[in-house]
């Protein structure tokens, strides 16, 4: 058992929202050649395709951004096993990252996906993470925002369905002064599928006038479905503003109301709403292979 | 922590021996039977009491310390039995009394008769007075007012029985069993059904009189279509000798039934606060919780709501104010069990001079909760960069057919604001001061005027040499 | 009787809750008709609007709702969104995560039963767009998210183009607009007559809106019921006289 998805200070045990455990076989873990991308130019583009074809994988992937660079990652995440992958991003000075990570995954998969980064002076993260897939997703993500000006942005969309279990850990760390943080997570479950969102914004002393903002939206379809939702703001510094804001429910009357007048039925738009979170984030991804695969891998269910 | 070796990492200069009963627990480091046993006989315990004091005991002795929260380390848990003592005295003269919280009350215009009934002499008359009027008062609509003891072995003997610590069980957590084995004093409340209680019941003169110790026990059940509103220990701070408060509030609102528990608590700072309070609603009840934290050193502080009935509702209204020296751990929890049943807290928190305060939630919509409405706002308020504010609430709905909002929000006082009130002709300090008394003002509309007028003192009295 | 009437409604009783709102509502309105529906605030114009549109926060207690000779009256809302009714609405929702073009394009197939050709869609779409002076980029907006009030009602005006349903009903549709965005909202529904030849049920308290269009009839309700039924003049009458003196 590795314990993964830690929050970042503990509640109470009961809600198991402290931290997840996962089963995971170290010893017979095959570790897939890592990857590592060193980024001096600006506009570059990175396509990574990460295919867990063993019991249990690993790959290992490491950006370093230089000074005044900037890179879109994209990593296609496809498993029928377990399937690890821990990405590394070190942003220096001025660099901007995007890293755009989609789940393609079979219904008795695995994918632990972790992601640790840095941020230096006026560097810039933006992390596009999509995961309509059909196996379980453990997301693991730790933004340290070290350097002033420093700034971070997320959005996250997820589609749970069937016995599916979505378990997302995403904290930012402001260490400089004048940081920036968007969280934004959305996404629909359906079935018996079950869903953690932890997300912590962390000020830490000295992160003066800094911003952080996170936002959270669940669509409830399914009888059996279960949502957790932790949303962490914590402070130590006078002159910053935090914000939190989730909404969770189902499809709300308003809204069912408007659908249906103009003739679109109560399934038909709990279907367009379950699949609007995760197309919006297609379309975000400005890249038109990225976007067709989205749409493919949502078309086959839904 | 029932081993002997550790007797002789006590430092007995903490102890200091005041009165002879303290000898006779310090043979043992940890809690033991014949402790309980000595105190179930002072307390004239039914035989089911002092059965359920060893049980609760022994599950205090299994338990472990929270491993989230605030540090207990500044609490001897080793040597619980020294913080147990019964017939525990409000014997301290007014010299006594820590200079802070004396400031504190000259500051409040706290009547010299109360003060002198804080200190437990003399004016006990007036305090016993007051609370005769206001027993008086409810006894004639059939309302049931008394303390813990004498109802466990009076006329309500029965339903004392039927209740206790049925709602906050000794297995909930360590603290919760300690006072299974130890409670002392406390109120018990009973409004009939159908009964409306126009004035508020205060326990604060209870208190005073009795001179109940840390481990009171409230029992408050309101039956079928009445309604009360209790005050607890307000009016003024208590000082004991003793730094743990683990006291325990249990409140039944029967079908149609309303309740509102209000609370302002200004313990003294060097407290560690561990009460529990929770609260059973039936059909159609309606729970109501206002509560302003603004004293202790550390707190732990909670109060559930459990929705059981259809229809039934609650709101928990909050305000935290944690200053130097202070970790204030506050927030509330709320079960949704019955149809159609609403929650809505609304919680403000300040912190200043490097005090911690942290609101902590919990939201669980369990599936049979269908039509269930629950929102939570949290708003926070860093008064400088030596404090810490935090932010941890938690939601788990298990099913679709709820409706469930959260807000927080975190920030500092807008220099804007201040300069806009200063050029109004505000010194800076008293600027600050309204400001933050404004942003705790979800807690002082609901309060009677009184204790309203009391709570924006203490803010002030807390803002008071703000400025650097 | 030939029936050459599209919507007739029959001693309607509805209320909201526990308060009975409409107390018996009479009303007619003809094929390729505009009648125009007036009244002091509160008189209960909307709440017909959404009763004939279905919305189940209305309950029907009595009376009969007959759309094109069928009685829709305990019809769901988005059968009846089928059958060509639609309801501009005053404060039209923002549905995040969803464009305005994929949301009209749902309700077409969801009217037709069968996918639509995407250029064909797409090229409609655009063109009313532009006759509509709304920039193509709203196309893939998410729906009213962030659209100005004046962009929200142009919004719903495309959407009625786009959907070409039998009978419109524009709840106070020309509210809050300055006057380009009236104009060119009257000139969609103007085009709404020509092209679809739909009827119109216009609730209004201006003539704005009116400016572009012959109006058949108008009615003017207060406190539940219709008061008065007249032609076209009515409206100016009512505009010159206010309600006390009808």
């Amino acid at each position: 058992m590795t314990l993964i998805n830690r929050l970042p200070t503990r509640t109470w045990n009961r809600l198991g929202v402290n931290e997840t455990a996962l089963s995971w076989d170290e010893n017979g873990t095959t570790e897939i050649p890592p990857l590592t991308v060193d980024v001096t130019e600006r506009e570059k583009v990175v396509r990574v395709e990460v295919n867990g074809e063993n019991e249990f994988s690993r790959k290992k992937v490491t950006v370093n951004a230089q000074s005044e660079s900037s890179v879109t990652v994209i990593e296609v995440l496809s498993a029928e096993n377990n399937l690890a992958v821990e990405t590394e991003l070190n942003v220096k000075e001025n660099a901007l990252v995007r890293l755009i990570q989609v789940q393609r995954s079979g219904e008795k998969s695995l994918v632990y996906n972790k992601v640790t980064s840095s941020c230096d002076k006026n560097g810039r993260v933006e992390l596009l993470q999509v995961f309509p897939g059909k196996g379980d997703i453990y997301s693991d993500s730790l933004i340290e925002l070290t350097g002033d000006k420093s700034s971070f942005k997320s959005d996250i969309g997820y589609l749970g369905q069937r016995e599916q279990t979505v378990d997302i850990n995403l904290v930012v760390n402001h260490y400089g002064k004048s940081t920036e943080s968007e969280i934004n997570a959305s996404g629909a479950l359906k079935d018996s599928s079950s869903k953690i969102f932890r997300g912590t914004i962390d000020f830490k002393t000295g992160s003066s006038d800094s911003v952080g903002n996170e936002k959270e939206t669940v669509l409830m379809l399914g009888d059996g479905v279960v949502n957790k939702t932790v949303p962490l703001i914590l402070c130590a510094e006078e002159n910053v503003v935090g914000n939190h804001g989730a909404t969770i429910g189902e499809l709300d009357d308003e809204t069912l109301f408007y659908f249906e007048s103009r003739g679109i039925g109560k399934a038909e738009a709990e279907n367009i709403l379950a699949r609007a979170a995760i197309e919006r984030l297609a379309r975000e991804t400005g890249d038109e292979e990225t976007e067709k695969l989205i749409i493919k891998i949502l078309d086959e269910d839904l | 922590m029932k081993e002997k070796s550790q007797i002789e990492d006590i430092d007995r200069s903490v102890y200091d021996i005041r009165d002879e009963e303290h000898d006779a627990y310090r043979m043992e480091s940890g809690l033991t039977p014949e402790i309980i046993d000595k105190l179930s006989k002072e307390k004239n315990d039914p035989v089911w009491m002092q059965q359920f004091r060893l049980q609760s005991l022994q599950i205090y002795n299994e338990m472990k310390v929270p491993d989230w929260g605030p540090s207990l380390d500044g609490l001897d848990i080793d040597n619980i039995a020294t913080y147990v003592r019964p017939n525990t005295k409000m014997q301290n003269n007014w010299k006594n009394v820590p200079k802070d919280i004396k400031d504190t009350f000259e500051r409040l215009g706290i009547p010299k008769a109360e003060r002198k009934s804080l200190a437990g002499v003399g004016a006990q008359y007036d305090s016993e007075l007051v609370y005769h009027n206001v027993k008086d008062e409810v006894a004639a609509q059939g309302v049931v007012y008394s303390d813990m003891e004498s109802a466990m072995n009076g006329e309500y003997a029965d339903m004392v029985k039927k209740y206790f610590m049925k709602l906050v069980t000794p297995r909930d957590h360590k603290f919760a069993a300690l006072h299974g084995a130890v409670w002392s004093g406390g109120s018990f409340v009973y409004v009939p059904k159908g009964v409306q209680v126009s004035i508020p019941l205060q326990s604060y003169f209870r208190l005073n009189a009795k001179g109940a110790g840390q481990f009171e026990h409230t029992l408050i059940i309101v039956d079928e279509g009445a309604s009360l509103h209790f005050i607890e220990g307000c009016s003024a701070p208590k000082y004991n000798v003793a730094n743990l408060h683990a006291g325990c509030v249990e409140l039944y609102v029967k079908k149609n039934a309303k309740l509102r528990y209000s609370t302002i608590e200004n313990w003294s700072k060097n407290m560690y606060n561990l009460n529990t309070k929770r609260a059973l609603v039936e059909e159609g009840g309606v729970i109501e919780w206002v509560s302003g934290s603004f004293g202790s050193h550390v707190g732990c502080l909670y109060p559930m709501s459990i929705l059981k009935g259809d229809n039934s509702r609650m709101e928990f209204t909050g305000v935290t104010f944690a200053g130097k020296g202070q970790n204030l751990d506050t927030g509330a929890k709320v079960v949704h069990v019955g149809k159609n049943t609403s929650s809505y807290m609304n919680t403000r928190s300040i912190s200043k001079g490097g005090g911690i305060s942290t609101f902590r939630s919990s939201v669980v919509v369990e599936k049979s909760a269908k039509g269930t409405k629950s929102s939570v706002s949290c708003q926070s308020l860093m008064l400088d960069s030596q404090s810490r504010s935090d932010t941890i609430p938690a939601m788990d709905i298990r099913t679709k057919d709820a409706a469930v909002g959260h807000e927080a929000k975190i920030g500092s006082i807008s220099n804007e604001a201040v300069f806009y009130l200063m050029s109004r002709g505000m010194s800076e300090e008293d600027a600050r001061a309204l400001i933050v008394s404004g942003f705790a003002d979800n807690v002082s509309k609901e309060l009677p005027v009184e204790y309203a007028v009391e709570m924006n003192n203490l803010i002030r009295l807390e803002m008071k040499g703000s400025i650097d | 009787m030939k029936n050459n009437n599209l919507l007739e409604i029959k001693d309607l009783h509805v209320s909201a809750g526990e308060k009975e709102i409409l107390h018996g509502v009479n009303l007619t309105v003809g094929k390729d008709e505009t009648h125009v529906l007036m009244g002091p605030n509160g008189t209960g114009k909307s709440t017909l609007g959404y009763a004939i549109t279905g919305n189940p926060e209305y309950t029907v207690t009595s009376g009969e709702i007959i759309f094109d000779g069928e009685n829709i009256t305990d019809l769901p809302v988005n059968e009846r969104a089928n059958k060509g009714i639609f309801l501009s609405f005053q404060n039209p929702l923002e549905v995040p995560g969803v464009t305005l073009s994929a949301f009209i394009r749902s309700a077409l197939e969801q009217k037709t039963g069968s996918r639509l050709r995407l250029w064909d869609f797409k090229k409609k779409l655009s063109e009313t767009m532009k006759l509509l002076s709304m920039d193509e980029s709203y196309a893939e907006r998410d729906l009213n998210v962030g659209f100005s009030g004046g962009e929200k009602k142009k919004a719903e005006i495309l959407q009625m183009l786009m959907l070409e349903p039998k009978l419109a009903i524009l709840d106070e549709t020309d509210s809050g607009l300055d006057v380009d965005a009236v104009r060119t909202v009257s000139n969609g529904v103007r085009l709404y007559r020509e092209r679809v030849k739909g009827s119109l049920l216009i609730i209004t308290h201006s003539t704005r809106i009116l400016e572009a269009l012959t109006v058949d009839e108008t009615h003017v309700m207060e406190n539940g019921v219709i008061v008065k039924n007249g032609d076209a003049s009515l409206v100016g009458e009512i505009n010159e006289n206010g309600f006390g003196n009808i």
